[in-house]
């Protein structure tokens, strides 16, 4: 591959530095700003690293706000929001790839369609409906609601790993006598357990990052997730970016390291919109 | 897709007649079937197609959030919302917003894909980290990028003011004439290596026969990219656009952390406008019925796409 001449070399580094300056800049001046002393953030000076670095942000997020309650309520809602599409979309992915019945091109056809829906075309009844059922402000029902939204890419994902397990498999277990549950939970689920991994990590994320349905579904502040918890430390009177910073950092760490779990299926997931649709 | 099962697993009763046979077993391999989808359709059923219908229904009713129902009022939330000059900027702004984002995205997009499939030291490390700002939690994107164009502090400011490209600080966010560019921009870096991942993938299966076929007719770097790469990446690219369309037009969290809207409304989009509706002003029939809008507006613009789609591919 060393056709290049020098000056080539030179624009492709160049090209490949900036590209991830680019991306990579924002999330280390967080992590910087989240280290930085008030001085230091508020100097009107430029510099790029903390001169003395402390973890004082981190231990006012901690102590002085009620992000450790925001932190509770996103990992309670997104834990049950997993739970609930990882059963469902284990049960749909095997049925729709194991059994031949009629409607079953609609059902993908529709699985696909509801993925288009706007979000707030959902979000305004589903307030109205969980209102009625007394679930607004009850961390049950906006995960309730991120299993709905997560459920099309659930579904799909499911499919497509069901699908790559031949079916021989099944019929094997079968003979020597399981059942059709038994089949699926001895026999399938064991290998099929990445690929679920896959799609649990994508639904928590799913869940850890929304921000609509939380905004509209928790108004009451003890029962806010992450999200809207954090983003509203901007209406305080003296924007605290430190602490901002701090919160993002612990935001986004959880999310990090479920991605670097599956990064087998990063790319199929994020392909079909995992994470921020 | 489909699958055979059941005709030599011995389920079914044997002894009846083979046609009846196939029958019931045909049946109840449908009953077993959609026994196992059931959980999966009940909830999209709950949760997402009656939202739909029923977003749909109170879009025709006056609504105050805090009643326990409404009152019927026909097509008026659209007669008025049609009459409103709130309306038609935020469909404007939408417009502007979607498909500058996605033109930008696709630009960007496709040229870190060709970068990234340059043979370099480092490369999958490289790729790994361009999936960084849409792996980021949106809110914490945004944050970010409003703490970095902080016009006081901001990074962005002081970085222009000390390099001696401008003297005061730019108000991104602030001013009217700059802040739709600025949400641009912001939404551009979270969502381009949606794009890149895709073209991406793409290329890989584009066969290095028919780049050496292009370099042996004498065929430079740029020529190869425009008559081989290119096409060959057609389709995906217009996949590719239309379900970044749809999601821009349809994005709410990203928008409306960064501006709420402002200033003065130059960047508040349709969902925006739902959402105030809704809860800001407390009219959910209103706010049904912008959203309502939205989806129109995405189907008829989507059908009319994947038509142009249809019609591209059959010549």
């Amino acid at each position: 591959m060393d056709r290049r001449t020098v000056p080539q070399k030179i624009m492709l580094l160049a090209a490949v530095l900036a590209t991830v300056g680019f991306v990579a800049f924002p999330l280390l001046w967080m992590l910087s700003s989240s280290l930085m002393p008030y001085d230091e953030l508020f100097g009107r000076r430029l510099r790029l690293l903390p001169t003395a670095p402390t973890l004082g942000h981190y231990a006012d997020l901690l102590e002085r706000t009620r992000f450790p309650e925001y932190f509770r309520n996103s990992a309670i809602v997104a834990a049950l929001a997993t739970v609930g599409a990882i059963v469902c979309a284990t049960l749909a992915g095997y049925g729709l790839t194991r059994f031949r019945f009629p409607g079953k091109r609609a059902i993908s056809g529709a699985v696909l369609f509801t993925y288009m829906f706007p979000p707030i075309l959902m979000a305004i009844p589903l307030f109205v409906m969980l209102k009625q059922v007394g679930l607004t402000n009850n961390l049950f029902g906006l995960a309730l609601a991120h299993i709905s939204f997560a459920m099309p890419l659930a579904m799909w994902l499911s499919a497509i790993f069901f699908r790559a397990i031949p079916i021989e498999l099944d019929e094997a277990a079968m003979i020597d006598g399981a059942s059709r549950l038994g089949a699926l939970w001895r026999v399938i689920l064991p290998v099929a357990a990445p690929g679920l991994v896959a799609i649990a990590v994508f639904v928590f994320v799913l869940s850890w990052n929304d921000y609509l349905f939380s905004l509209i579904l928790m108004v009451a502040e003890a029962k806010k997730t992450l999200p809207v918890g954090v983003a509203g430390f901007q209406d305080a009177t003296s924007v605290e970016w430190g602490l901002i910073m701090a919160g993002g950092v612990l935001i986004t760490v959880p999310v990090m390291l479920g991605f670097m779990l599956v990064q087998r299926w990063l790319i199929a997931g994020l392909g079909a919109g995992a994470v921020k649709e | 897709m489909s699958a055979t099962v059941g005709t030599n697993l011995g389920e079914g009763p044997r002894r009846l007649p083979r046609r009846i046979a196939t029958l019931t077993r045909g049946r109840r391999e449908a009953a077993t079937g959609l026994l196992f989808v059931l959980p999966s359709l009940l909830l999209l059923a709950t949760f997402a197609i009656y939202p739909l219908l029923s977003s749909l229904w109170l879009s025709l009713h006056r609504r105050h959030i805090f009643a326990r129902a409404g009152e019927f009022v026909g097509i008026d939330n659209f007669i008025v919302l049609l009459a409103d000059p709130t309306f038609w900027s935020a469909l404007g702004n939408g417009l502007i917003f979607s498909l500058s984002t996605v033109v930008l995205q696709l630009v960007l997009g496709v040229a870190t894909a060709l970068l990234l499939s340059q043979a370099f030291r480092g490369r999958g490390l490289v790729r790994g980290i361009v999936l960084f700002p849409f792996v980021v939690p949106t809110v914490v994107a945004v944050l970010v990028w409003k703490w970095m164009l902080n016009d006081l502090y901001g990074v962005v400011n002081l970085l222009l003011i000390e390099t001696g490209l401008v003297r005061e600080s730019v108000l991104w966010l602030a001013s009217p004439s700059l802040a739709m560019a600025t949400v641009v921009g912001i939404n551009v870096w979270m969502f381009f290596p949606f794009i890149t991942i895709h073209v991406l993938a793409r290329m890989q299966l584009i066969p290095g026969t028919l780049y050496e076929a292009a370099r042996i007719d004498g065929a430079g770097p740029l020529q190869r990219f425009w008559y081989v790469t290119l096409p060959q990446l057609r389709s995906t690219i217009l996949i590719v656009v239309l379900i970044r369309g749809i999601w821009m037009f349809n994005k709410f969290d990203a928008v409306w952390l960064i501006t709420e809207g402002g200033p003065l409304g130059t960047t508040q989009t349709l969902p925006l406008l739902a959402y105030l509706r809704a809860f800001g002003q407390y009219q959910l029939g209103s706010g049904a019925a912008v959203a309502t809008l939205i989806f129109l507006i995405l189907a008829v613009g989507g059908a009319f796409y994947l038509r142009l789609l249809r019609e591209d591919r059959e010549t």
